[in-house]
C-alpha cells in the first residue's frame, strides 16, 4: 500500500473517532442549549411532525425529541462508560489472578467462566433485575456483572504469554514484588488488548441497555435513555409515526459502529 | 473417549444445578409480594392476616433451602407449579409455548449455518473481493445494531412500506395452514439470522484464509497438488473449528429470543419470561429459566458430541 493510500485510510479511521466524541460533546453540552425540559409534557402538540420548533418532533406525551435524544445520550453514554469500567476492571482482576497464578486454580476458574457463558446473558440479566428493579444502579450492577467475562478471558491468555518472556521471569530472579510485576510488569504491556477489548465491551454495553430498556426493565421509564425511546417503537412504525423511533436509533446506531470501527481499527493496527 | 462424554454430561447437569440454584435465590431475593400478582389492584384491601395466610398456603414462609429443596423435587417430578398470576399450570403454559421457541431456534440456527458457510467459504476463497470485504464491514455494522433495531427495521421495510409480512404473532385469525405459519415466521427468524450471520461467516472466512496461508498448503502448492484439491483439504480444516464456534453462540441465540419474541408478540418462552417479571409471578419464571436452560445445555452438549465425532484432533487430545 502506498503512503498516501494508507494514509488516506488511518485519516478515515480517525473520523469515527471524531464523530463518536462529537456526539458525546454534544449530548454534555446540551443542558446548556436545548429549547425545552425532557420531561416536560405538552398535550397541545403531541406527536408533532419534526419542524422549526421541535427539530425531532415530539413523542406521544408531547415531550421534545431533539431534546431527550440529546439528554437520553448522557444518560446512555454515562451508563455504558461506568459497566465498561466495573466489568474491565473485574474482568482484568479475575483473569490476571487466573493466568499469573495458572494451574489447578487457573483450571477451576476459567471453567467457571465456561459456565456463566453457557447461560443466555439476556435471562441472567432478567432474573438480576428482579433484585434491583428500575434502579440505574441495579442496571449498571447487572450489566458489569454479565460483560467482565471476555476481559478476563483476554487478560488470562495474555498473562500466561507474558509470564513465559525472559523479562518477567528475570523480574523474578531479582526478586521483585510481586505487586510490582503484577501491575507494572504485565499489567501495562498489557494496556493496548485492555483498551481493545474496552471498545467492544462499550459497544456492546450501548447495545445491551437498549434491549433491556425496550423490554421495559432496564432503566426508570421516566428517565430518558436512547433505549427507553424506542421503547414500543414498532407500534410507532406501524402507525406511520417514524420520528419517535427514528432519532434515538440512529443516535444508537452510530455511536455503537463508532466505537466499534475503532476498536476494529486498533486491532488491526496494532495486534494482526 | 466414553469417559470423556460421561464428564462432559456430568458438567452440564452441574452447570443446571448451579443455574437453579443461582435463579430460585435471586427471584426469592427480590422485593415484591406475589399477593399482588394474585389480587392486583385489590390488594391494598388486604389485612395482613390475610396476607399471612396467602403466604402460608403458598409456602413463602418457610426457609429459603427448604423452599428450595421442596422445589427441586417436584421438578425432578416434573410439576412446575401453579402460575400465580392466573392458576395455570406452569407445565401447561410451558408445552404450548415450548414448540414456537424450538421452531424458531431450529429454523434460524441451522439457516444461519447454512448461510454463513456458503458465503464465509466463498469469501475466504477470493481474499481482498468485493465480498470478502463487505462481511468483514457487514459483521462489524450488524454486531453495532442492537436486535431490536433490526426487528424493527425489517417491520418498517416488510410490514409498513412493502406490506408483505404480519408483523407480530404466529398466525392470522382465520387462516390456517402451513404458509400462514411460514409467513408470520418469516420476520423474526430474518432478525435472528441478520444479527448472527455475519460474525458466523467471518469466522468461517478468517479461518479458511488463515488455513491458506499456512505451511502445508505451500508445500502442497509447490508439489502441483491443484488448486481444487488444495481448497476441499483446507475447506475442511477450517470447518471443523467452526462447529465449536456455532456451539458457544447457542445461548446468545436464546438470548436474542428474549427481545425478538417480545418485539414481534411472538409466544415463545423469552416472551413469557419478560411476561412474569413485572408480576413477580416466581413459578413461571423459575420454569421458564429452568427450561430454557436445559435446552441451550443440551444444545451445546449436542454440538461437543457432533464436534468429537467429526474433529480427529479433538479426539486425539481426548483419548490422550
Amino acid at each position: 500500500m502506498s503512503a498516501k493510500k494508507k494514509r488516506n485510510h488511518n485519516n478515515r479511521n480517525r473520523i469515527w473517532l471524531f464523530v463518536f466524541i462529537s456526539i458525546v460533546a454534544v449530548c454534555f453540552f446540551s443542558p446548556l442549549f436545548v429549547a425545552y425540559n425532557v420531561t416536560e409534557v405538552d398535550l397541545r402538540n403531541v406527536l408533532q411532525q419534526p419542524n422549526s420548533q421541535h427539530f425531532f418532533g415530539t413523542d406521544s406525551i408531547g415531550r421534545d425529541i431533539f431534546s431527550r435524544v440529546l439528554y437520553g445520550g448522557i444518560v446512555s453514554i454515562s451508563v455504558a462508560a461506568v459497566t465498561t469500567v466495573v466489568g474491565l476492571t473485574i474482568g482484568l482482576i479475575y483473569g490476571g489472578i487466573s493466568g499469573y497464578v495458572g494451574g489447578k486454580v487457573d483450571n477451576v476458574m476459567m471453567r467457571l467462566v465456561d459456565i456463566i457463558c453457557s447461560i443466555p446473558s439476556t435471562i441472567i440479566v432478567l432474573a438480576f433485575q428482579m433484585v434491583f428493579p428500575n434502579k440505574i444502579l441495579g442496571l449498571v450492577i447487572i450489566m458489569s456483572l454479565t460483560n467482565w467475562m471476555t476481559m478476563a478471558r483476554v487478560i488470562r491468555g495474555k498473562f500466561m504469554e507474558l509470564k513465559k518472556t525472559n523479562f518477567i521471569m528475570l523480574a523474578h530472579g531479582f526478586n521483585i514484588p510481586k505487586r510490582v510485576i503484577i501491575f507494572n510488569h504485565m499489567a501495562r504491556n498489557s494496556t493496548l488488548s485492555i483498551i481493545i477489548i474496552a471498545t467492544f465491551t462499550f459497544a456492546g454495553a450501548i447495545v445491551t441497555e437498549t434491549a433491556l430498556s425496550y423490554l421495559g426493565v432496564g432503566i426508570p421509564i421516566d428517565t430518558p435513555s436512547w433505549g427507553n425511546m424506542i421503547n414500543n417503537a414498532q407500534n410507532y412504525i406501524l402507525t406511520g409515526k417514524w420520528w419517535v423511533a427514528l432519532f434515538p436509533g440512529i443516535m444508537i446506531i452510530i455511536s455503537s459502529l463508532c466505537v466499534n470501527f475503532t476498536g476494529e481499527y486498533l486491532k488491526n493496527k496494532y495486534v494482526s | 473417549m466414553t469417559k470423556y462424554i460421561i464428564k462432559r454430561i456430568l458438567q452440564s447437569v452441574f452447570i443446571l444445578f448451579v443455574m437453579s440454584i443461582i435463579a430460585f435465590a435471586l427471584i426469592n431475593a427480590a422485593p415484591g409480594d406475589p399477593a399482588a400478582a394474585i389480587y392486583g389492584g385489590q390488594m391494598d384491601k388486604l389485612t395482613q392476616a390475610e396476607r399471612e395466610r396467602i403466604n402460608t398456603n403458598l409456602g413463602l414462609d418457610r426457609p429459603l433451602a427448604t423452599r428450595y429443596y421442596n422445589w427441586l423435587s417436584e421438578m425432578l417430578g416434573g410439576r412446575m407449579g401453579y402460575s400465580y398470576e392466573n392458576g395455570k399450570s406452569v407445565n401447561q403454559i410451558i408445552t404450548e409455548r415450548m414448540p414456537n421457541t424450538l421452531l424458531l431456534f431450529a429454523v434460524s440456527f441451522f439457516l444461519t449455518v447454512i448461510i454463513s458457510m456458503v458465503v464465509g467459504l466463498w469469501a475466504g476463497r477470493h481474499p481482498y473481493s468485493a465480498l470478502d470485504r463487505g462481511i468483514t464491514i457487514t459483521s462489524i455494522v450488524i454486531n453495532g445494531i442492537p436486535s431490536v433495531l433490526v426487528a424493527i427495521i425489517l417491520i418498517f421495510l416488510f410490514s409498513v412500506k412493502l406490506g408483505w409480512l404480519p408483523s407480530s404473532g404466529t398466525s392470522s385469525i382465520f387462516a390456517t395452514g402451513a404458509a400462514d405459519r411460514i409467513k408470520h415466521l418469516v420476520i423474526s427468524v430474518l432478525t435472528v439470522v441478520l444479527s448472527h450471520v455475519s460474525s458466523f461467516s467471518r469466522f468461517i472466512q478468517e479461518g479458511l484464509k488463515e488455513e491458506l496461508s499456512s505451511y502445508y498448503v505451500t508445500v502442497a502448492r509447490a508439489n502441483h497438488v491443484s488448486n481444487r484439491d488444495i481448497y476441499m483439504g483446507v475447506m475442511k480444516n477450517s470447518l471443523v473449528p467452526f462447529i465449536n464456534y456455532a456451539g458457544s453462540h447457542v445461548p446468545s441465540f436464546f438470548s436474542g429470543f428474549v427481545v425478538v419474541e417480545t418485539v414481534f408478540a411472538y409466544p415463545g418462552l423469552g416472551s413469557m419470561i419478560v411476561g412474569a417479571i413485572p408480576i413477580k409471578d416466581y413459578p413461571v419464571l423459575m420454569g421458564g429459566i429452568l427450561i430454557t436452560g436445559i435446552v441451550v445445555i443440551s444444545s451445546m452438549l449436542a454440538v461437543d458430541l457432533i464436534d468429537l465425532a467429526l474433529n480427529p484432533k479433538l479426539r486425539r487430545a481426548v483419548e490422550r
